[in-house]
């Protein structure tokens, strides 16, 4: 797996406003003035700005990441608000998206923050992770969570695959090189329910867990769930991490002689 | 021999419990396994384990003994005694 430093623009400055922001960061383990710039340089898609993409969104823009691309079709509703820490009850009926950005820029107005009023699918992906150079997986639908997939392993960027159940969070990231969200799961699996039992709190450590891999990652320091699938319960606190191997033949990260073999093709020569 | 199989996810909402200890014969295999786990559990239990075919689901993520079981080695696997298995079905919920 390849793990690429990002450069620092020299005219990507941190202004006299963003060192007094983040001076309480600036110290913290594998960020630095350097890294701070990195962020401030960098750009991230959100996928769903729920429980988990709306956690790991709030504390992108605290952390100051420089452009947030927030993708979320629909509006705010009052099931919604036990977990989605972005919204709150008088925006009830609101387009979950505006309000999002409401709050981050009210938050952090140095973050430029584009909105999509739509989901993550095979159509318009590509188009979104274009220019970013990380990605939250934060979808309750596998469809959208291998669309973005697909699209971050064929354009290079780092994705943060960002999921819970019930009192159990897990991680997976995305490197180029490494095994991808296909390795781990080819194909939508039938029997999962769009509806979950969800605590806030929980599915706000799964955002938090996301914005940390994420930002480290543009920092510059290796993502720590990176080719391997973290598997936290809260309830023990226990913490599996499972490393994963690319699967043979994957359709999405395999070579294409792999990819080949796989469809039934014969493989050039 | 005795092979203890942990829950996760769905898996362990539609098991109803955490995790099982089973006797099963020596040289079983991990497809073995599973299909004797779909078998003696709830219904709802066997779609998250097996195909409609009997095979191992392919998003089921399968370790054994801390390791994850690479798709084409996971139905023949033997098993080895005191073994732990962990279940890991795939999860989105966001």
């Amino acid at each position: 797996m390849r793990h690429r430093q990002p450069p620092v623009d020299a005219d990507v400055l941190l202004s006299p406003d963003e060192l007094d922001r983040y001076a309480w960061q600036l110290g913290v383990t594998d960020l630095g003035v350097a890294g701070q710039r990195r962020l401030k340089q960098a750009s991230v898609l959100v996928s769903r700005i729920g429980g988990v993409g709306g956690t790991a969104a709030l504390y992108l823009a605290a952390a100051g990441v420089g452009r947030l691309v927030l993708a979320h079709a629909g509006p705010v509703r009052r099931d919604d608000l036990n977990r989605q820490v972005l919204m709150s009850t008088p925006e009830l009926g609101r387009p979950r998206i505006e309000v999002a950005a409401e709050r981050l820029a009210a938050l952090n107005p140095h973050v430029v923050v584009e909105t999509v009023g739509e989901n993550v699918s095979e159509a318009n992906a590509s188009r979104l992770v274009a220019g970013c150079a990380a990605a939250v997986g934060a979808a309750p639908l596998f469809t959208e969570r291998l669309a973005l997939n697909a699209a971050a392993v064929s354009a290079g960027v780092v994705l943060v695959d960002a999921a819970m159940y019930d009192m159990e969070v897990r991680i997976f990231t995305v490197v180029p090189g490494g095994p991808c969200l296909a390795c781990l799961c080819p194909e939508a699996p039938p029997q999962w329910k769009r509806e979950f039992p969800v605590l806030g709190a929980v599915s706000g450590v799964a955002g938090a867990l996301a914005a940390v891999e994420v930002v480290r990652s543009l920092a510059g320091a290796a993502p720590a769930a990176a080719g391997r699938l973290v598997v936290l319960d809260v309830t023990t606190l226990a913490c599996r991490q499972v490393e994963i191997a690319p699967r043979s033949g994957c359709r999405v990260c395999g070579t294409r002689a792999d990819r080949m073999a796989s469809a039934g093709d014969t493989p050039p020569p | 021999m005795t092979v203890r199989v942990e829950y996760t996810g769905q898996v362990r909402a539609a098991a109803g419990r955490h995790a099982d200890e089973l006797e099963v014969d020596a040289g079983t295999s991990l497809g073995g396994l599973v299909a004797t786990l779909a078998a003696l559990g709830p219904p709802a239990l066997r779609p998250h384990l097996l195909t409609a075919d009997g095979r191992i689901q392919p998003t089921l993520v399968v370790v054994v003994d801390g390791r994850a079981v690479p798709g084409d080695a996971r139905e023949a696997l033997v098993i080895g005694d005191h073994a732990t298995v962990v279940l890991l079905p795939p999860v989105a919920g966001g």
